[in-house]
């Protein structure tokens, strides 16, 4: 694999994920780019495994200052408004083991929860998630 | 295991790793012995293969898939000018290696950084709780039996550090390599255990220690022997760390 950012097969699930934590898709496409420009920088993230923890951790961080979005209008904010409403750090280990791009040990880590934390975040997003379906 | 304990450990598992991983097979088995869990992880199942098909299938616009890729240029176009396939940096950069690499080796008689993978291992560790273990009352030597009852065969602590009590232990992984890791009381340490070249690292000369300081208030120090990484963690600086090492 090529640590060209261009060729990092990661980028687009990295927007879906963003999509996930600012509910609206220009400000998805925002933090990716803030994201993309801040690693330019770095000189820890040429191995592409590397670059995949820290771009998915520094969205993780940066979403933090980010504004909870009240309306979805397209369809793809529509498609992922109920995953947006979710509580945080459960919204987004949730939405990064849905992606498929760590294993549960490097989920912990990314989100900074130990195993059992983890296990009862994610158990608490998808609880709320079938409530909010009934 | 118990059905508890196995339910918990699936709940952070892809539905896809369900059939693979030794780990998750051994908590299925487990949890057939409670059908209410049973249930409870098929609805899991379920869920989650709903939304990961839901979110897999979100199409990144075509304006934000153009944005996206010109970041990318953007970034790597940045990148460039520090590239490393630039002669003149590389030629530069060779220079300064092997100047600081003959000077490192002299001075402190061991080459190379800290290896990022077991940094990983050290920073995932610090986080574990006392639950997280498994009790085991037996010195570090000792648990050779222990660790290849658990799949890993490769468990070799070095001399020195064999007569550590040891109150836990655990198999842990690590970009799916065995870890594993024994909680030490004295001093309030961590000892780890692994295979280096799955994880590409490589320390020489063999058996130097490779330091590094993390997250503010821990330590770490990895050695290389035999292709078997052996990692002290603590929580406080290297140079109590050091101290440690040398009135083993």
């Amino acid at each position: 694999m090529s640590s060209d950012p261009e060729e990092w097969p990661f980028l687009e699930d990295g927007w879906r994920y963003a999509l996930v934590l600012t509910g609206k898709e220009t400000e998805a496409g925002a933090l990716v780019g803030r994201v993309l420009n801040e690693m330019a920088g770095r000189r820890d993230a040429t191995d592409p495994g590397r670059a995949r923890r820290v771009f998915f951790s520094a969205l993780f961080r940066a979403a933090r200052q980010t504004v909870p979005s009240q309306v979805a209008e397209t369809p793809a904010e529509q498609a992922v408004a109920a995953l947006h409403r979710l509580p945080e750090p459960g919204r987004s280990a949730w939405a990064l083991l849905l992606l498929g791009h760590f294993s549960g040990d490097h989920l912990a880590g990314l989100v900074g929860l130990g195993e059992r934390e983890l296990a009862d975040a994610l158990t608490d997003v998808r609880r709320r998630l079938e409530a909010a379906a009934t | 295991m118990t059905p508890r304990a196995a339910r918990q450990f699936l709940a952070a598992q892809h539905p896809d790793d369900f059939e693979h991983g030794r780990d998750c097979r051994r908590a299925l088995a487990a949890l057939e012995k409670s059908p209410e869990l049973k249930n409870d992880l098929e609805r899991q199942i379920a869920l989650d293969r709903h939304w990961a098909a839901r979110l897999h299938a979100v199409p990144v616009p075509e304006p934000a898939a153009e944005q996206l890729h010109a970041s990318g240029r953007a970034a790597a176009a940045k990148r460039r000018r520090f590239s490393l396939g630039d002669p003149a940096i590389l030629s530069a950069l060779i220079g300064l290696v092997l100047l600081l690499g003959l000077l490192g080796w002299h001075l402190l008689g061991r080459a190379g950084a800290f290896p990022e993978e077991a940094l990983t291992i050290a920073v995932d560790v610090v986080k574990l709780g006392p639950d997280q273990f498994e009790a085991v009352e037996d010195s570090a030597g000792a648990l050779e039996d222990w660790f290849l009852l658990k799949g890993f065969e490769k468990f070799r602590i070095p001399p020195g550090f064999e007569k550590y009590e040891v109150a836990g232990a655990r198999l842990s992984k690590v970009d799916n390599q065995p870890v594993a890791v024994l909680a030490v009381p004295e001093n309030y340490m961590f000892f780890t255990v692994f295979d280096a070249r799955p994880l590409g690292i490589s320390l020489e000369p063999e058996g130097s220690w490779s330091f590094i300081e993390f997250d503010y208030r821990y330590a770490a120090a990895v050695r290389e022997d035999k292709g078997v990484c052996f990692m002290v963690v603590i929580r406080g600086t290297r140079n109590q760390l050091e101290k440690i090492l040398r009135s083993r």
